[in-house]
């Protein structure tokens, strides 16, 4: 039925002989290149210029002293999201959405399409630096991602009169440097990166870093191809501080796995792949997110108690997953209500509850049940110690990207 | 490179469609030869089952109800994907779009590639080698090559991916398939037809219209199917070049870390069963127009 | 074998042909050949040609990797299809297209969903690894999943297709009747083989080969599927990391070696070609 690409003989063997007409070919586009080059700067140049009047203009006018939540019926909010992090992973049967549309009659687009910071950003920058819209009102990155679209003024300011819970902000999150007193963005849900093991098989029970790099479990470990958690794991396991760490500890730390992962200590090394493998317990001991852990025994009760989580006694990473308006949002005042909504501890309470995250909101614990107060989770003991990774200047963010690529990655 | 002419009597012709290609003169014993020929047989039905076994392992596994959210391993009959095949509505958005994005592809490449393959075919002309050149390339290219430069040329241009950048990128690779494709059917055609017919006075449009175009019309609807599969399969240049929306494969692909729900193994044997069908009534009626050519030329 | 030209060579029709090809040859120059060169230039970036030694010396182990991959895949297809194909010319008769149409089947279901298929089946306490243990080929403590055997298989699989049709196409222009004459010569039947069937397939064999390992080197998905960090192939270190700005000139590097080496690859099949008087 369908034809293969059949080679032509002829054609080939003309090939071969016009050796000529080819090189004429070519340079006629390599000028049409040097032509073609000139324009992308062109189109640079306007983009750049767009950008930076929108950080003045930013959308709607954040003195507006009253909400105004009657225009907003009927209107909709579109928010990308990561998976995981709406109740049942399905936005349809989520009941945080479906209150919020009830109350205010605004309907809410969700999609679970973020899987990535870099690769978000990679989609969605040419449209972010000229201002234009993306197509969501809503967007959640990373800290380190999310200072970078704050400081390029690609998301807009919270319309504060339809935001009034934002003070309800847990103080360690209230003012991070990145974005003082969370003008653009508020976080969505917090996580911790530990580590989770097979006590039966490990030996009983552990609390030490160290324990991935422990060669009596050569083989059975994985690590996580997220730099950051790797390679703060790994300091905090050296000794080190990753909240204000330094270049030389980052790359002493990237030395060390790659020295481990030359000696085959780690059996892969992936990214939100590794429950598959914990689960069957081809993976003893391995670096994991808090999330990941909490959904897996709950989708598993016969691995509940057979699988545990722990922060290490020198610590853990926590990462904070933030909410933000970018530009050429339709509907910024719809997505703020919707914030607001989400920082009802009331609301916040159940909703965190069920996707086993910590919650960003203040007093959101005591609308959860009894189990979830005692899950670490949800819940972490006040004196858990956790580092958010420092945040990395450009320059050191390649070097470091690069370091942790190349051990890796060959 | 043609075979020579020489026609040999009937009767040699007759006995040598019959018998095995390999006529014995010395050489190795009967039983030997035997033993070769069945292992011949073997090996090649291993391969035909070595292609086989995924697909088959894929529609069983449409009906299976996995005991996680990954549909890896067996755990128990069910037919709850195919009485709710559309649950997730990523999935359900994405084969539209993909069948979307084939159309347009479909009918951008078998046009150009068509005006293409007539040019090569009718003409001499000085930059034919070069066009050969060109033509082959995105044939013998790696995906991931081709998609990655598009890819840093619409970063450079500033363009954002989306649809407009997909239907770019599949077209890219398409029109050398169609033109390959047209043109192989079409070469060895009796163009005089058309001078013919340019002597009886007909405009050249009419020419086209009336003679030319059913001519190749067989070739162009063979391309055409041939473009819609490839662009509905395709994978690697698409990922690189897609922005929000995303076609079948790139969702299977960016959903694969939450989840491998059974739909999409439902999708996959559906689209299976269409081609199949419309594979079969493609020769059915080829078969039928065959006999009525047949009954009006014996 | 040339084309037909007659109706080209009417004076006031020379523009024909490149009116009929302008808008196709545009297109493929402005957004395939233009964005070639487009990485030629970013790969230069910062660095000049030393760009390429710093890429080659840093990737060498994934490069090395790729090309053996690819390699054993094209020969185990070649191993496993030119039987194939020579059974279906050969021996096909009636039944020559239904196969073919049955060697082409496994295309209508979706490349990735092929491949997770794969996954399936080579899951640690699947069948196929339950066989392997139970007859001792593999340890017990040992999947399939994560090593190079799974990538090879899968990437011989997901191309054998592109290895049989070619090479049937080669082998079912073989006229019997030089079978014929070279029995009649006394040839015994592995000489007729020898130097009748295969010099005559060998253009079938050449594309079939060029077919299955140049994807092959591109490919990405059968690693990533059925591999671990240790499988990681050219294909994978572009996908991985395309997203991050700073690394792009490194992965056009990448590209622009590979892709010379394919068309050096495709020169020396167009040469062998031109040169040649194979059928």
């Amino acid at each position: 039925m369908t034809t293969p690409n059949e080679f032509d003989p002829d054609l080939l063997s003309q090939l071969a002989d016009q050796r000529t007409s080819r090189r004429r070919f070519m340079t006629r586009g390599a000028m049409l290149l040097g032509g073609l080059a000139i324009s992308p700067t062109i189109l640079a140049a306007c983009g750049s210029s767009k950008s930076s009047t929108s950080t003045n203009d930013a959308g709607p006018a954040t003195t507006e002293a009253v909400a105004d939540m009657a225009s907003l019926k009927g209107t909709t909010v579109s928010m990308f999201n990561w998976p995981l992090y709406i109740e049942n992973d399905d936005a349809t049967t989520s009941p945080t959405i479906k209150s919020f549309t009830d109350q205010t009659g605004i309907k809410v687009s969700y999609q679970s399409n973020i899987d990535g910071n870099d690769s978000f950003t990679t989609k969605y920058e040419p449209d972010l630096s000229k201002g234009n819209g993306i197509g969501a009102d809503l967007i959640v990155l990373t800290s380190w991602e999310a200072a970078q679209y704050v400081e390029k003024g690609w998301v807009e300011p919270w319309p504060t009169a339809y935001f009034p819970n934002m003070s309800n902000v847990v103080d360690g999150q209230a003012n991070p440097e990145w974005d003082a007193n969370r003008t653009h963005s508020i976080p969505w849900a917090m996580g911790q990166t530990g580590i989770a093991y097979w006590p039966s098989k490990c030996g009983g029970t552990l609390d030490d870093a160290n324990a991935i790099f422990d060669p009596k479990f050569k083989g059975k470990v994985t690590i996580l191809d997220e730099m950051r958690d790797s390679v703060g794991l790994t300091m905090l396991a050296m000794g080190n501080d990753p909240s204000t760490g330094g270049l030389d500890q980052e790359n002493a730390a990237v030395a060390k796995i790659a020295a481990a992962r030359d000696a085959g200590q780690f059996r892969k090394i992936t990214g939100n792949g590794y429950t598959e493998d914990l689960q069957l317990g081809d993976t003893w001991i391995c670096m994991a997110w808090s999330g990941d852990i909490a959904s897996l025994k709950l989708g598993n009760p016969d691995l509940a108690d057979k699988i545990e989580f722990y922060i290490p006694t020198q610590g853990g990473m926590t990462f904070v997953d933030n909410a933000m308006i970018p530009v050429g949002a339709k509907n910024p005042h719809g997505a703020a209500a919707f914030m607001n909504h989400v920082y009802d501890p009331a609301v916040a309470g159940p909703l965190y509850e069920a996707i086993n995250y910590v919650s960003p909101v203040k007093g959101a614990v005591d609308y959860m049940s009894d189990a979830a107060k005692k899950s670490i989770y949800i819940n972490p003991a006040v004196d858990s110690k956790l580092y958010e990774f420092r945040l990395l200047p450009p320059a050191e963010d390649q070097e470091l990207n690069r370091a942790f690529t190349a051990a890796t990655q060959q | 490179m043609a075979a020579p002419t020489i026609d040999p009597a009937p009767e040699i012709l007759a006995r040598s469609k019959d018998q095995p290609a390999i006529l014995g003169h010395g050489g190795p014993p009967l039983w030997l030869r035997k033993l070769g020929n069945w292992t011949l047989t073997v090996v090649a039905l291993g391969a035909l089952a070595y292609l086989f076994v995924p697909i088959v392992v894929v529609v069983i596994y449409s009906f299976n109800k996995p005991l996680g959210k990954y549909n890896y391993v067996w755990h128990q009959f069910s037919l709850e994907a195919w009485t709710d095949p559309f649950k997730y509505p990523e999935l359900k958005d994405a084969l539209l779009l993909s069948l979307k994005v084939a159309c347009v592809v479909t009918i951008i490449s078998v046009v150009l590639g068509t005006l293409i393959a007539l040019a090569m075919v009718k003409y001499r002309f000085k930059a034919k080698g070069a066009m050969g050149t060109i033509l082959i390339l995105p044939l013998t290219m790696p995906e991931v090559v081709m998609g990655f430069s598009l890819l840093t040329w619409f970063v450079a241009l500033s363009w954002s991916r989306g649809f407009f950048t997909i239907i770019i990128a599949q077209v890219m690779f398409c029109i050398s398939y169609v033109a390959t494709t047209v043109r192989a059917r079409i070469r060895g055609f009796n163009w005089s037809l058309e001078e013919a017919a340019l002597d009886l006075g007909a405009k050249p449009w009419r020419v086209f219209r009336r003679v030319t175009f059913p001519l190749i019309l067989p070739g162009i609807l063979a391309a055409a199917l041939l473009t819609f599969a490839l662009s509905l399969d395709d994978f690697i240049i698409t990922y690189l070049n897609s922005g929000l929306q995303q076609t079948f494969p790139v969702e299977i692909w960016t959903l694969k870390k939450s989840r491998v729900p059974t739909q999409i193994n439902v999708f996959a044997t559906t689209i299976l069963v269409i081609s199949v069908v419309m594979a079969l009534l493609g020769v059915w009626i080829g078969f039928r127009r065959e006999k009525k050519v047949r009954q009006v030329n014996p | 074998m040339a084309d037909v030209d007659e109706t080209g060579t009417k004076p006031n029709r020379w523009h024909t042909p490149y009116l009929l090809l302008l808008p196709g040859l545009v297109a493929l120059i402005v957004f395939f050949v233009i964005p070639l060169f487009s990485i030629a230039q970013l790969s230069v970036k910062d660095g000049g040609l030393g760009n390429y030694s710093k890429v080659l010396t840093d990737n060498s182990t994934v490069i090395l990797r790729t090309f053996k991959f690819s390699a054993l895949a094209t020969i185990g297809a070649l191993l496993i299809g030119f039987p194939l194909a020579y059974f279906i010319a050969m021996r096909g008769g009636r039944y020559k297209n239904f196969l073919l149409a049955l060697v082409v089947l496994p295309f209508f279901v979706t490349y990735l969903v092929r491949t997770l298929a794969w996954k399936i089946l080579l899951y640690d306490g699947g069948p196929v690894v339950g066989i392997l243990h139970s007859l001792h080929l593999l340890p017990e403590s040992q999947g399939l999943l994560g090593t190079d055997y799974a990538v090879i298989f899968s990437l011989m699989y997901n191309y054998l297709p592109f290895m049989v049709l070619p090479i049937y196409v080669s082998l079912e222009k073989l006229d019997r009747r030089l079978l014929e004459a070279a029995s009649d010569l006394y040839a015994s039947p592995q000489r007729a083989f020898r130097k009748v069937t295969l010099r005559m397939s060998l253009p079938g064999i050449f594309a079939g080969t060029l077919l299955t390992f140049i994807p092959a080197t591109g490919d990405f998905v059968n690693a990533e599927l059925l591999g671990s960090d240790k499988q990681v192939m050219i294909g994978n270190i572009i996908e991985k990391n395309f997203g991050k700005d700073f690394f792009r000139p490194e992965l056009s590097a990448l590209s622009f070696m590979l892709m010379a080496l394919i068309l050096a690859g495709v020169l020396i099949y167009a040469k062998v070609l031109g040169t040649e008087d194979l059928a």
